[in-house]
């Protein structure tokens, strides 16, 4: 079994040759490989919600990550610590933000839970304990409250600050 | 330029803001833009802490307050669990009582929230003074700050009446503090 390689085709055409236990971390790819009983020799696996570019992040992600445990089945008791992103995801998720909510998207095409996750995450750290103002600011967001609206959002935080 | 975190669906989103605690939900998330609030009004842990947290804590209605006491009262076992399990960091989630340890030291227990605990223990429903003392007790065994919260709220005095009051359980209560 190891060493065998299938080809992963990006929607604007590229194909990288992955290792088979590489590409199944991708539930959608096992799937793909296992039910639909398709050959792991010569047939190429088309994808396409993923280019090039983003595809070329998610092999990488994966080739790292291959060796992980699998996560856990959806947590129930799911602790929101935000702080548990390993140094090297925090280090391969430096990207733009149109990247890192392409990578989303995929991981969710893919199905790749633990890619999912830390992409998630990442955005969520993005926004903790942050102002609204400076929320819009990292993410490029109008502030399309009204004058007024403005002011009844005042009142209604009155509860929640410090006087 | 769109924001790409306004074009992106609704299920991730959702599935963000599972990763923030809900002081962040309340403080950060709410009031960026129209969008994201809409999206926080059907996001349902957000509706937990919003309704039953404030609007029933604030009802007349004795149930709608017995609810939101058990509520708080939920919360805060539940970060008390955490606090032995973990290290000190004290956190009342949806009270946002906590210790100074965030960036950002903003406290959503407030002397609101604190002074309508504090009038609750001189309803005549036994229940509800029950519960609001104890969630009062938890409040004021936190950080220092928050012991100062209670006592300003004025629920010394209110103590010792209910010290002298005729009702027997209650008055065990007190004594525990």
């Amino acid at each position: 079994m190891a060493g065998n390689k299938i080809k992963l085709q990006s929607n604007d055409g590229d194909t990288f040759d992955v290792d088979v236990e590489i590409a199944k971390q991708s539930a959608t790819i096992k799937t793909m490989l296992e039910d639909l009983g398709m050959s792991e020799e010569d047939d190429v696996i088309p994808l396409p919600n993923v280019n090039s570019a983003i595809l070329k992040k998610v092999i990488q992600w994966a080739t790292h990550h291959k060796d992980d445990p699998p996560p856990p089945e959806d947590d129930e008791n799911r602790e929101k610590n935000l702080s548990d992103i390993s140094s090297w995801d925090q280090d391969f998720l430096k990207v733009d933000q149109g990247t890192l909510f392409e990578l989303i998207l995929a991981a969710n095409y893919l199905d790749i839970k633990g890619l999912l996750d830390v992409t998630c995450k990442t955005v969520a750290n993005m926004i903790k304990g942050r102002t609204p103002e400076e929320i819009r600011r990292q993410f490029n967001i109008k502030n399309d409250f009204t004058p007024q609206e403005e002011e009844q959002i005042k009142k209604e935080n009155e509860w929640c600050e410090e006087k | 330029m769109s924001s790409f975190f306004l074009i992106l669906p609704l299920e991730f989103t959702y599935r963000i803001l599972d990763h923030l605690d809900d002081e962040s939900l309340i403080l950060s998330a709410r009031n960026v833009c129209k969008r994201l609030n809409l999206i926080l009004d059907t996001y349902y842990p957000y509706q937990v802490i919003r309704n039953i947290m404030i609007d029933r804590l604030f009802n007349d209605d004795e149930n709608q307050i017995l609810e939101a006491l058990s509520e708080y009262q939920r919360i805060i076992n539940q970060s008390l669990k955490k606090t032995q399990a973990s290290h000190f960091e004290f956190t009342v989630l949806s009270l946002g009582i906590h210790a100074e340890s965030r960036q950002l030291d903003i406290q959503i227990i407030t002397l609101d929230v604190v002074s309508r605990l504090v009038e609750l223990l001189t309803s005549e429903n036994d229940k509800i003074q029950k519960k609001a003392l104890r969630i009062l007790l938890n409040v004021a065994g936190g950080s220092s700050k928050q012991t100062k919260y209670v006592v300003d709220a004025g629920t010394v005095p209110i103590l010792i009446q209910l010290i002298q009051s005729p009702n027997e359980i209650t008055q065990e209560d007190v004594d525990t503090i």
